[in-house]
């Protein structure tokens, strides 16, 4: 018999494949694997399923006696402003009849006149409220916005006669008149409730108002066209009483106007700021982000809370965090745990040079987690179509001002993919310490307090002042997502708080292209160092 | 015996194995010291020592998992720092104890261990585990053999790809007294037969005698000399022990003093052992019997392997 084949050198990937299959039987039948991967899975249903009992219970709420409750609060509410108002009137009167209509007394009577008028105008408001159930101060929709203009508007056309009857002119006459027949207009309106009239009424306004440049009066215009466009009833509020619809419509005029102007109007913290070049273009892509979503209906207007989406961002960030804490302490043991179990015996005495080792211990791990991500697209998106439908609004993002979309079912792979980057970078360092330390408690303890303390460590440099060398702390170079997808904060929503790169106040995150270099340069020192110290180090 | 002919008879018998002037420290102590010594094919080598004297440092360097401080180490003609998958895939072996995967079945384990060998057939594995009697538990998942049974394995995946050079770490640890006698008769086989070259550490001498053809004394870090078993015990024939059978013991030690004083080994109520030469051996018994002494019998004790060994170390075994 032969002794000793050949062991040719052959190609040191034959040896490097032969490896990587045996570390892969070896992570395969670990029990620790099974139990994280059956928690992910578990938790996708889980997870999706209490959301979506969550949006039942919700709409539940609605037609119960809560709901009713709910809506005779806001009536007991109303009915006690309307007493209230009711009492000041009747305080009012007795005063002016209490006052003798000299002269004299005009001075005193007047401004008591005026406060009785507009407590009149209250009280028709509150009235108005509790006989055609509009909420005000409890939803934001058309009739709201009427009702609430209405006391102001009254004002204004009292003021305009009394300065009518001391000196007409033509220009006032004609200005009074817009403003009853617009009060008019409103109240019928307030009758009909029809929102397209309101939305008639407002573009007609817009027109005769001379004040308006012609750019400014098609804004406007189309503000109303759009809100219109987005919900035909006007009255669509959500939960926490916003109007999304509008706001949305709002926020692409204000973004028109802003990119028109080259000032900021949408953050109203700050003021109307002027912006840099690159703020308008990152606004130009914004808005055309936006308009292409309205074009393409994917919008999503809804009165409850977004249940799926919400469903969408916990299931995915569970099954992230299961997969991260799976590959930490399998990396972290990867070499420590054969060290200390004696198992690296049958690797050692093997034919294969110990950096063919690394390199298979270092694949397997990778794919692994690859595997785990797959695991967790796939019943993530079953758990999220099971229990709440399959259609999903895709991802649009644009350049130059030109918008293009993504299919969501893609996004969902690629954010997915671009969370495994920050898996990959711990995942490197659990996996040196392990090397180094040969101790996998120390190992697997260290790496996993550095991945949550990461968060914290990002929290603290937001508030500290800018610094130009923060940005070579690791941390502030993880977290690729919000860089590399900048549009996703307006799949949800398209309202706009717009907060470009320069106007943020504390430490903002450097470029994606910076932070992906040194991503990579960190990633390689770690390996070199792990893999130098793996290929020399004695094994006592 | 034929294969010591084969051995000694053969000048062109192949070096599989050679060690040349090796040095490992940790810190600052020399455990390894400029140690040489070669393994030809078909031999079976003891490397025997006292614990701490440098037997498992000087495997481990030869397995690969320690580097070496100075010299070369050369398996079945490939130096091992210039072609590294070459020599070690002439290699086979257990360190100290042998460790699998605990969570693998024992037959997945060798498949592993297979798959980086070339030429390594499922029927080879068969072979193999039948060869170490392990047929019957193969599937069952490592943590649950014995220490026993993982000898066993651990002798099956080192001869798995028929490696030229076989080196066993205390192979006898946790074996039977069955496990043993069958463990020495296939490595005898293996080197007798099958012309591999086996090196075995150990510190009990005495199964060593029975096992090895030539053996390397090391002692504190130093190889004292390499001998054979013949070599070993002959040397030991020169002073040898005789055990005199007397009821009197007492009085015929003190004769014996007068003319061999310091030579008396042992005395009990039967018997006293002295060390003489095989020539003074009928003086020393006619004096006896001139004076009176009733002897029932004297016999040469057996000398071992351990006598020889103390010899040769000079009775100075450290245990550090």
């Amino acid at each position: 018999m032969p002794f000793c084949r050949s062991q040719g050198e052959g190609l040191p990937l034959n040896k490097i494949i032969a490896l990587y299959k045996n570390e892969l039987i070896k992570i395969s039948k670990k029990i620790s694997i099974l139990i994280f991967i059956g928690v992910m899975i578990i938790g996708c249903f889980g997870l999706a399923g209490l959301m979506k009992f969550m949006e039942m219970a919700q709409s539940r709420y609605a037609d119960t006696n809560s709901s009713v409750d709910q809506t005779q609060r806001i009536k007991d509410d109303l009915n006690t402003q309307l007493e209230d108002q009711l009492a000041a009137r009747a305080a009012i009167e007795t005063q002016i009849t209490g006052t003798a209509d000299t002269p004299e007394n005009q001075t005193v009577l007047q401004p008591l006149v005026e406060q009785q008028a507009s407590i009149n105008d209250q009280i028709d408001m509150l009235q108005t409220a509790l006989d055609k159930e509009i909420y005000f101060n409890y939803e934001s929709t058309y009739l709201t916005g009427i009702l609430n203009g209405l006391p102001a508007m009254k004002a204004e056309i009292r003021t305009l006669e009394a300065a009518e009857a001391q000196s007409p002119n033509a220009a006032q006459e004609k200005s009074l008149e817009v403003k009853r027949q617009l009060v008019s207009d409103y109240q019928a309106v307030l009758d009909s409730q029809d929102f397209k009239e309101y939305v008639r009424i407002e573009s007609d306004s817009i027109k005769n108002d001379d004040s308006l440049s012609t750019s400014e009066k098609d804004m406007q215009i189309e503000y109303y066209s759009l809100w219109y466009k987005l919900d035909p009833t006007g009255i669509i509020t959500d939960i926490s009483g916003m109007n999304q619809a509008r706001d949305a419509a709002q926020s692409v005029t204000d973004m028109k106007r802003s990119v028109i102007d080259k000032i900021d109007y949408t953050s109203t913290s700050q003021g109307m700021t002027p912006m840099t070049p690159s703020q308008i273009s990152d606004m130009e892509n914004r808005l055309a982000v936006a308009e292409y979503r309205i074009q393409n209906d994917c919008l999503n207007i809804t009165d409850s809370m977004d249940y799926s989406w919400n469903s969408m961002q916990i299931v995915f960030g569970f099954g992230i965090f299961i997969i991260a804490l799976m590959m930490l302490v399998l990396a972290g043991g990867a070499v420590s745990q054969e060290i200390s179990s004696g198992s690296i015996k049958s690797l050692i005495i093997a034919p294969v040079k110990r950096w063919k080792i690394f390199t298979a211990k270092v694949f397997s791990l990778l794919s692994v987690g690859f595997l785990a991500i797959a695991v967790l697209y796939i019943f993530g998106m079953l758990a999220q179509g099971l229990f709440f439908g399959f259609s999903l609004t895709p991802y649009v993002y644009a350049s130059h001002g030109v918008a293009a979309a993504i299919p969501f079912a893609l996004y969902q792979i690629l954010t997915l993919l671009v969370s495994y980057i920050d898996i990959i970078v711990y995942t490197a360092f659990a996996f040196m310490l392990s090397v180094l330390t040969r101790n996998t408690a120390v190992a697997v303890g260290l790496s996993i307090a550095t991945y949550f303390g990461g968060s914290t460590v990002k929290g603290i440099m937001m508030i500290l002042p800018s610094y130009e060398w923060l940005k070579f702390i690791p941390f502030a170079n993880l977290s690729l997502n919000g860089r590399v997808f900048p549009f996703a904060d307006m799949m949800q929503t398209i309202t706009v708080m717009y907060s470009g790169p320069a106007s943020a106040p504390g430490f903002t995150q450097p470029g994606l292209i910076f932070s992906l270099i040194y991503l990579a340069v960190l990633l390689f020192c770690m390996t070199y160092t792990a893999m130098d110290s793996f290929n020399r180090r004695d094994l006592k | 015996m034929p294969y010591l002919a084969r051995i000694w008879g053969d000048i062109n018998m192949e070096i599989a194995l050679q060690i040349s002037n090796v040095s490992k420290s940790f810190g600052r102590k020399k455990v390894v010291d400029n140690i040489s010594f070669d393994v030809r094919s078909g031999e079976v080598f003891g490397f025997l020592g006292p614990n701490g004297a440098g037997k498992t440092t000087t495997i481990k360097m030869i397995m690969g998992f320690l580097s070496l401080d100075e010299g070369s180490i050369t398996i079945n003609g490939y130096d091992r720092s210039k072609n590294y998958e070459k020599a070690m895939g002439c290699l086979g072996g257990i360190v100290e104890n042998p460790e699998m995967y605990k969570d693998i079945s024992g037959r997945v384990n060798l498949e592993m261990y297979a798959r980086l060998h070339e030429g390594v057939t499922r029927e080879r594995i068969d072979e193999v585990v039948a060869l170490v009697g392990m047929q019957e538990r193969i599937n069952d998942k490592v943590k649950k053999y014995s220490l026993g049974m993982k000898q066993r394995i651990g002798l099956a995946q080192a001869l798995l790809h028929r490696p030229r050079v076989l080196i066993l770490d205390e192979p006898t640890n946790g074996l039977d007294p069955a496990g043993i006698h069958e463990l020495r008769d296939i490595l005898k086989k293996l080197a007798h037969e099958e012309n591999v070259a086996v090196m075995v550490s150990s510190h009990l001498l005495s199964e060593m005698q029975s096992m090895c053809d030539r053996v390397g004394i090391i002692n504190r870090g130093r190889l004292i000399d390499v001998k054979t078993i013949d070599e070993l015990t002959s040397l030991a024939s020169g002073a040898v022990i005789y055990r005199i059978l007397t009821p009197q013991t007492e009085k015929a030690a003190a004769i014996l003093r007068t003319v061999y004083p310091d030579q008396i080994r042992a005395i009990s109520t039967d018997f006293l052992d002295i060390e003489i030469n095989k020539a003074i051996v009928p003086a020393a018994i006619t004096l006896l019997a001139v004076n009176g002494i009733e002897i029932f019998g004297a016999a040469k004790l057996e000398t071992s392997l351990e006598d020889a060994f103390l010899q040769i170390t000079g009775g100075g075994l450290t245990i550090e």
